[in-house]
């Protein structure tokens, strides 16, 4: 049963993937910005992912950027993969024939389904980063997968720069009895 | 392996495969009903002409959960129930 529950997931976060990118393509085809998203590839968190943010990430940690997580992307993996459920997305982008990771994002939905948190992001912060930014992209797939699995709202756990979210659609939200920093947008 | 248990490998075989498959389908199913009227991501509601100028670059884009891995003991999940 477990084998099933893994393939509906996956094939739901596929599916809000193929979503995101004809949106995207569609967007790309009338606004002529193609030089900001051309060449993108909307994944999930694989081998290669985790590999190429623990070998090239780190060459552009800085203070003035980011200095990394306390844990590597292979144990924050580890920690969601048993859950058949979780969000995850890699952004690829093929510059000068060579595929570059520009973003990870992570999450996982409440357990009625109504609420998708997305609890770690990060990007790359090498001089060849999106220049459309990642967020607009991680923050619209963890919409469309929140919307097929019939969440009411996505989460964002503790962002940092919460302003920038602003502009997505997200604002600062309250529950009882917990105290985390939450942002949040209704679906 | 003899015959009985043979047969019990080949029927489990085919039950999985099943299972995958009518995943898949249910998968597909559901996207259908969701997107019964068309979609609408992020993405469509912002105007073609700020899609043009929309620069990210200047996002930190960094989202670290505060609780680091402990999953089993999260608020959120203690407030809205475990996670399936």
């Amino acid at each position: 049963m477990a084998l099933a529950d893994y393939a509906y997931y996956y094939a739901l976060r596929n599916i809000s993937r193929e979503v995101v990118a004809k949106s995207l393509m569609s967007k790309i085809q009338i606004s002529s910005s193609h030089h900001r998203w051309n060449n993108l590839t909307l994944g999930s968190i694989d081998k290669a992912a985790i590999n190429y943010a623990r070998l090239e990430w780190p060459k552009y940690y800085s203070d003035r950027t980011h200095h990394g997580f306390k844990y590597s992307w292979e144990t924050i993996y580890r920690k969601f993969i048993h859950r058949p459920s979780l969000f995850d997305i890699a952004i690829w982008e093929k510059i000068d024939g060579v595929q570059v990771l520009q973003g990870l994002a992570i999450g996982k939905p409440s357990n009625g389904k109504t609420h998708l948190v997305i609890n770690w992001v990060e990007r790359s912060f090498a001089p060849s980063y999106l220049k459309g930014g990642v967020l607009l992209i991680i923050l619209a797939c963890a919409e469309e997968y929140a919307k097929l699995l019939g969440c009411k709202r996505v989460l964002i756990h503790s962002p940092v720069d919460d302003g920038k979210y602003q502009r997505y659609g997200y604002a600062p939200y309250k529950l009882t009895k917990v105290c985390g920093r939450y942002l949040c947008k209704d679906l | 392996m003899n015959a009985a248990t043979y047969l019990e490998f080949e029927a489990t075989f085919v039950e999985t495969k099943d299972e995958l498959a009518n995943a898949i389908e249910a998968a597909h199913a559901r996207s259908a009903h969701v997107y019964a009227n068309g979609t609408c991501t992020l993405i469509d509601t912002i105007s073609a002409a700020d899609f043009a100028n929309w620069d990210g670059s200047d996002e930190l884009a960094i989202v670290c959960d505060p609780d680091g891995l402990d999953y089993e003991h999260s608020e959120f999940d203690e407030h809205f129930g475990a996670v399936a």
